[in-house]
């Protein structure tokens, strides 16, 4: 009788820490992942005119190589804006968190190579913001 | 020919003094459910604001899909099943701020702003009238506020076996940089 007791209490202690690791399983990190496509800033605004190719890349690791146009730095948050400085569209990449540090020092003007998921784009006609590619989850692409 | 030269010079540097549309697209949105069983925060730093200054239209634009969340579970059921946002891609507002007139963009100071416009989230628009505090300082805007939404307005529908876990009613908080843009 005891050893089907502890049978069972082993059984709900594996089945806890499985549920457990499912509810509490952080967001994945990609920055140990190689990116499925690869693109210079240009080729990757230039597909804002079929969308049809940038649909296709929608919840896709890419790598994007441009000029940082602007970045907003915080404490814990970092995000980066690539583009030409003399247009509107722009790529905008949301660092994660956990790789804040290989972005530490850069500045606007600077060439860098970041991967993250691609999650939204807008070809903008109303608000005058131009054309927006949105990246997440990025790190630099080692 | 000269004094025209002059007069021109003088007018070109007037327009960019007096600059009257205000952007960034790394504005901050942050998604805040408080409840019972579980506090839920999203987080936006990719969210799009557009000021006027000469007429007080603000817009903003927030793609669903970029929210973070510290949690991988989080983040599928605030895209699948409670914003849906395969079928609804983003929020909107489309708006003005009323009391422009009390409001000297031109000189650094802290203002609020009163605000009124129509927001849209997960495909239902609804007028809404807000605070929202603008401090300007070297020849740019930060824009903050703090308003509360509730689900039910949108159509944002809670299941039951998770309905202690979600606020009926969630905060959304917003704070962005507006530089002056052509």
């Amino acid at each position: 009788m005891k050893k089907i007791i502890l049978i069972l209490l082993a059984l709900a202690l594996v089945a806890g820490i499985v549920v457990y690791k499912f509810v509490f399983k952080a967001s994945e990190d990609f920055a140990g992942q190689k990116p499925s496509a690869s693109f210079t800033m240009q080729e990757l605004l230039d597909k804002t005119s079929d969308t049809t190719s940038l649909n296709a890349l929608k919840n896709t690791l890419i790598s994007v190589r441009g000029t940082i146009k602007n970045f907003s730095k915080e404490k814990d948050a970092l995000t980066i804006e690539l583009g030409d400085t003399m247009e509107m569209n722009s790529i905008v990449c949301q660092v994660d968190q956990r790789h804040l540090s290989d972005l530490n020092t850069i500045q606007n003007n600077q060439e860098v190579d970041i991967k993250g998921l691609l999650t939204a784009y807008t070809i903008d006609d109303e608000m005058g913001l131009g054309n927006t590619i949105e990246l997440k989850s990025c790190s630099l692409n080692k | 020919m000269k004094k025209i030269l002059f007069l021109l010079l003088v007018a070109s540097f007037a327009g960019q003094l007096q600059a009257q549309r205000y952007m960034t697209k790394t504005g901050t949105a942050v998604f805040t459910s408080k409840a019972t069983l579980e506090t839920i925060e999203g987080t936006n730093k990719a969210s799009a604001f557009v000021l006027d200054t000469k007429n007080g239209a603000l817009n903003a634009l927030i793609k669903i899909k970029s929210f973070v969340f510290d949690k991988q579970l989080m983040q599928e059921h605030f895209n699948e099943n409670y914003m849906e946002s395969n079928k609804f891609p983003e929020a909107k507002f489309k708006g003005n701020i009323k009391n422009t007139s009390q409001i000297n963009f031109t000189k650094d100071g802290e203002y609020q702003a009163d605000i009124v416009g129509q927001l849209t989230i997960h495909g239902v628009t609804k007028n809404i009238t807000e605070k929202a505090r603008l401090i300007i300082k070297n020849g740019k805007i930060t824009l903050s506020g703090s308003f509360s939404v509730l689900l039910s307005d949108y159509e944002i529908k809670i299941p039951g076996a998770v309905k202690d876990k979600i606020a009926k009613s969630v905060k959304i908080d917003i704070d962005a940089l507006l530089s002056p843009t052509n």
